[in-house]
């Protein structure tokens, strides 16, 4: 029995990296520190998938074969996916996407996309979570659930951990959750803000205009009363390091970009007053590295595309469910991602129509309908690499058993071979007649 | 009591413990199909409706229907909450007003209760 300590889980934006893992032979055989989730990834049996063509069971070069075959014919493809895939694959999908001229997205235009473009027009006074547990005595949770979300985040980082100067843990901590929902992260807060779905820009205003020093007319702003918005303003200037997480309620709901930007501008306008940083909740184990390796790649963080031949950014334009549901795209790659699952039914049935190729390691929803099912070892388990936690600290993911799979990254670098030589043969075919 | 066979809410999908456990099991997984299928009301909704835990309820949005079984949840009056999966993407709007995120929270449902 092998017995490794400090394993990183990958499952999550939290990227715990205090996982002890016990190992007999080629198996997982015990988890140690994880939480509910993080045990389920590790013990889930590997290489359970075998590749497949429409359907049936050929051998891994055919599958290969085949899409390199429906990419290089393809006039405009999409690849998709790369949050739960390390980073030097999300390099060699940016090089495959170059290569084909594809549009390229990450599941960050359904999760945190609206945040980065906020991100774009604000800019981000952000820590490390290093600091939150070491410095934050007020922390804000805005639409976001982590402890049904990421489990351990409260006990590692942000509520119960003890650090430098709160050492006392929840007892040196003020916290504030704003929600729609009284979520499970709510019933642990001093102070918890029930907005008015879609209301979350007017609270965030209220806010804001209170901390300026205006004075606020009307009674309730998105559910939340004036007396709430006096108080959480005072408790956040009052806050020696204050730190503001948010989740999706801002991001998916009315407004958009328009909710994250008017919170990044919150935190903004505290740092006039005290010190003050904001942390996106970042949920797949590996989205924030999507958007930083898409960035120092393309110069662009998602949707992202290349058919002129150099990278221009469109979101709303070049992300996932607008290709999908307007069928601009004709073949589809999927990379460690489950679009059927996720996006709106009308995305994930047009993924159907087309030629898909799926690389993942588990036959996903998606895989069902693909042409072509490429299994892959799965990351942080049979497969080494890089991810990056949700604060932009990148964490080595380890090979702890053997998988006779290749990584996805070796996956699409053969792909991206595959297509050169094809389109060096027709240019060589075109030059013959 | 008479009941209302019909109301109208609002829908927000989100994350659970659950899910999130049936996603690292794999989307055949019993705990996933079986989490993705609820959906939370609250308990003057499940009054309305003369509901029980369980039972089963249409709900219907601009861009689709699905039924779910009902589970009592913490929840405002009029909001409705299902976990995200592929019965809660029926109902979600695709269209993503040139954000590139479609619309997963917020949106306008009828909920109604089924015959048994
Ligand atoms: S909180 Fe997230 S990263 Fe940490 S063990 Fe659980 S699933 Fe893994």
């Amino acid at each position: 029995m092998r017995r490794l300590e400090n394993i990183v889980c990958s499952f999550c934006g939290s990227l715990c990296d205090d996982i002890v893992l016990e190992i007999e032979g080629n198996t997982i055989s015990k988890v140690r520190g994880g939480c509910a989730i993080s045990r389920s990834k590790f013990l889930s049996p590997i290489d359970n998938e075998v590749p497949l063509v429409d359907g049936k069971e050929v051998d891994f070069s055919e599958a290969l074969d085949a899409a390199v075959e429906i990419l290089a014919k393809a006039r405009h493809p999409l690849i998709y996916g790369l949050s739960s895939a390390g980073s030097e694959a999300q390099a060699a999908a940016v090089k495959l996407g170059e290569t084909l001229g594809a549009s390229i997205d990450s599941t960050s235009s359904v999760c945190h996309g609206p945040g980065t473009v906020a991100k774009q027009l604000v800019g981000l006074s952000t820590c490390t979570l290093g600091e939150v547990k070491n410095r934050a005595d007020v922390v804000v949770f805005w639409g976001c659930n982590p402890v049904e979300a990421h489990p351990r985040h409260f006990s590692r980082y942000s509520v119960q951990a003890k650090g430098l100067n709160t050492e006392g843990g929840r007892r040196d901590r003020r916290i504030i959750v704003a929600d729609v929902r009284r979520t499970a992260t709510a019933k642990a807060a001093d102070i918890f803000l029930q907005v008015e779905p879609n209301g979350d820009f007017q609270v965030l205003t209220a806010l804001r205009a209170v901390l300026s020093g205006n004075e606020l007319r009307g009674d309730t702003f998105g559910g939340i009363s004036r007396d709430e918005i006096l108080n959480t303003s005072s408790v956040l200037q009052d806050a020696e390091y204050g730190v503001f997480f948010f989740g999706m309620g801002l991001t998916m709901t009315r407004g958009t970009h328009y909710n994250v930007q008017q919170a990044l501008s919150l935190v903004h306008d505290l740092n006039e007053k005290t010190a003050f940083t904001v942390i996106p909740m970042r949920g797949h184990g590996n989205v924030a590295g999507a958007e930083t390796v898409l960035t120092w790649q393309t110069g662009y963080p998602f949707g992202i595309n290349f058919s002129r031949g150099y990278p221009r950014y469109g979101p709303g334009e070049f992300t996932v469910t607008d290709l999908l549901c307007r069928e601009e795209v004709d073949a589809a790659l999927v990379v460690a991602s489950d679009p059927a699952a996720t996006l709106p039914a009308r995305a994930g049935e047009y993924l159907g129509k087309i030629p898909t190729i799926v690389i993942d390691p588990n036959y996903s929803a998606t895989a069902k309908f693909a042409r072509v099912f490429l299994p892959s070892a799965p990351i942080g388990v049979a497969a080494s690499g890089t991810a990056y936690r949700m604060d932009q600290v990148p964490l080595p993911l380890k090979k702890v058993i053997d998988s006779k799979y290749p990584t996805d990254c070796d996956i699409l670098l053969a792909i991206d071979k595959g297509v050169v030589e094809c389109f060096a043969y027709k240019v060589a075919l075109s030059m013959t007649h | 009591m008479a009941f209302i066979p019909e109301i109208h809410a609002i829908l927000i999908t989100g994350r659970t413990l659950r899910q999130g456990v049936g996603v690292a099991d794999g989307k055949d997984s019993d705990v996933y199909k079986k989490e993705t299928s609820l959906v939370e009301l609250s308990s003057s909704t499940m009054e309305m409706l003369g509901l029980k835990h369980g039972d089963s309820v249409e709900i219907s949005t601009d861009f689709g229907v699905g039924r779910f079984l009902c589970r009592k949840g913490d929840l405002p009056e009029g909001i409705i909450f299902i976990p995200y999966g592929p019965p809660a993407n029926r109902l979600t709007r695709d269209a993503t007003e040139g954000s590139g995120m479609p619309g997963f929270k917020g949106i306008p449902c009828k909920v109604r209760r089924r015959k048994t």
